[in-house]
């Protein structure tokens, strides 16, 4: 045997030893976590839009579904999908501008309470704020009273219940990133007569814009997951709803399970969403596994 | 809705009750039944959670954390899908998936199982959706955590002569979970009060026959606030609602405050 041959062998060896079970178990993982979309994006297409007699790969394939989701008068995907973006566009730019505001004086200023402020807001970030949707509701139902558009039905006020909402995180990821930056540029900054406000829109923004670009993301994910409070809030009118709320309507109930146009309606509410998240993975994992862990 | 006096009642009208609210939950047999075993279920349902992604986390960041292995990425990108997809419309589809007898996953196993129907298998179906959501994030936790072993240390367990299970059980599992520990509590925390994988997958259900006709065998405790609050037959309680969140926000919060305590989180803050 040439010597070529038996490093081949080893080779060989070793990959069918060492190898292979890892990738027949990463096959199988990876078949877990695709299942439910694989089988959304199959009954999208599938014009029967019967869950009971759909195949894996639909026997009669069309883009029925769609047409029907996008011309069903009392279902306007199309209004949802604005609402979910004015709304998740809006309250996560509030998160991050509020987050940032708290995390740059809680990064560079030292005063008394700092450290009890710091570990307050993780702690009240353990309560999910949906514990409040009951108070949320009666809180809002009087705003309604003397305000009709900071009413029940509107968005303004969830937009603002939602701005407050993830205090807790982003306060602890920025501020974990700010800390990183050194105190010397503000320094400096600072003996050329640079104001706190100065330093932070000259300084610190332009250098944190890829943090500040994270967390956006992962707060408009979350908003635009949201489903108790903006149901609370919205009512289940036809036309104030978000796309997470309005889709759960063609499956409401025992009967008329209307699963072509939900999935449809799923599959083009996730395809952005995952793309957003796949292209951005990298930053978004060092996000989420940092800010959690530096604390 | 008018008032024993005939006064005409709005949604939110208040009258004071003192403690009622609270005291109810201890007398009121009605009230005190299914809410033990909706407590009962709230706990072990969070915790099992945890447990079991957080192994399925560990091994799947100790298989993939291999250096031979080509193609580690597409992998990771790939078993990170269930967080990308919005938890709402993943949840519900689901849903779709476990309907007994005609839905997806009955004809592929070609089983009738009563998922949704019997209190055991809807318990089962929800960890199953649960941990579907929750194990690439366990994943990626652990991998950073299992990477950020120095490298020296396992090094010197070689040459001292430590077999691969003694060098992960005494040295790879401690640390690890020294690291993630934190967010741990923080995931049981959350666990606690997922209230969209329970109410969108089983709505709680199937209720408990002896309730009135509200709790059921998967509410967890947020889940069975929001339908005595706003999705009841029996009109909407937004106070007994109101005096269970309190109770939830200050059980969720003595175990975070006990969970951070012990980690000793908050002292490295500077």
């Amino acid at each position: 045997m040439r010597p070529l041959d038996s490093i081949k062998n080893r080779k060989m060896h070793f990959w069918l030893k060492k190898v292979l079970w890892r990738h027949l178990v990463g096959i199988l993982v990876a078949t877990f976590a695709l299942f439910p979309l694989v089988w959304m994006i199959s009954a999208a297409f599938d014009i029967t839009g019967q869950i009971s007699t759909q195949q894996l790969i639909p026997v009669h394939k069309g883009l029925d579904n769609f047409v029907q989701l996008f011309n069903n008068k009392e279902k306007p995907f199309g209004i949802w999908s604005k609402n979910s973006l004015i709304i998740a566009i809006s309250a996560a730019g509030m998160q991050v501008i509020i987050g940032a505001l708290a995390a740059y004086s809680l990064s560079r200023h030292r005063f008394r309470g700092r450290k009890l402020t710091l570990s307050t807001i993780l702690i009240v970030q353990m309560f999910p704020q949906l514990l409040a949707a009951t108070t949320l509701f009666l809180i809002i139902n009087t705003f309604g009273k003397s305000f009709e558009f900071l009413g029940l039905g509107h968005q303004l006020p969830l937009i603002l219940v939602f701005g407050g909402s993830a205090l807790g995180v982003n306060t602890w990821m920025l501020k974990s990133f700010f800390d990183t930056l050194p105190t010397e540029i503000d320094e400096a900054a600072k003996i050329d007569g640079a104001g706190h406000f100065e330093i932070f829109r000259k300084i610190i923004v332009p250098l944190a814009t890829p943090i500040f670009v994270v967390t956006f993301l992962l707060s408009f994910i979350g908003i635009i997951n949201e489903y108790l409070i903006t149901s609370v809030i919205l009512g289940l009118d036809g036309k104030n709803m978000t796309v997470a709320v309005g889709l759960q309507q063609f499956i409401y109930g025992q009967y008329g399970k209307n699963w072509g146009p939900f999935t449809a309606g799923a599959l083009l509410a996730t395809l952005p969403v995952m793309a957003l998240f796949i292209f951005l993975q990298k930053h978004l994992v060092s996000g989420l596994v940092s800010g959690s862990t530096k604390g | 809705m008018e008032s024993a006096s005939g006064e005409v009642l709005y949604p939110g009208w208040k009258a004071n009750v003192g403690w009622r609210n609270f005291s109810s939950i201890i007398t009121d047999k009605e009230i005190r039944r299914p809410l033990l075993a909706v407590l009962v279920w709230t706990f072990v349902n969070a915790f099992l959670l945890v447990i079991i992604s957080f192994l399925m986390g560990l091994i799947l960041a100790l298989i993939f954390n291999f250096p031979a292995l080509r193609s580690k990425r597409l992998y990771r990108t790939i078993f990170i899908v269930p967080m990308a997809i919005p938890s709402v419309l993943s949840v519900l589809v689901w849903s779709g998936l476990f309907t007994a007898q005609t839905g997806v996953i009955d004809r592929l196993f070609h089983i009738s199982t009563p998922w949704l129907t019997d209190p055991w298998w809807a318990r089962i179906a929800v960890l199953i959706v649960e941990l579907w959501s929750t194990f690439p994030y366990m994943f990626l936790i652990t991998t950073g955590a299992i990477q950020a072993i120095p490298g020296e240390i396992l090094e010197a367990a070689e040459i001292d002569g430590a077999s691969p299970i003694k060098a992960f059980t005494q040295i790879k599992l401690p640390l690890v979970v020294r690291t993630v520990a934190p967010l741990l509590v923080a995931s049981i925390a959350m666990a606690l009060n997922n209230f969209g994988a329970i109410y969108l997958l089983t709505g709680g259900g199937p209720t408990f026959s002896n309730s009135n006709g509200n709790a059921g065998a998967t509410d967890i405790l947020i889940s069975y606030t929001y339908k005595l609050a706003f999705n009841s037959q029996e009109g909407n309680n937004y106070g007994l609602a109101s005096a269970l969140s309190i109770l939830n926000f200050i059980m969720v919060g003595l175990i975070s405050i006990y969970g951070l305590k012990k980690m000793k989180t908050m002292e490295g803050i500077n």
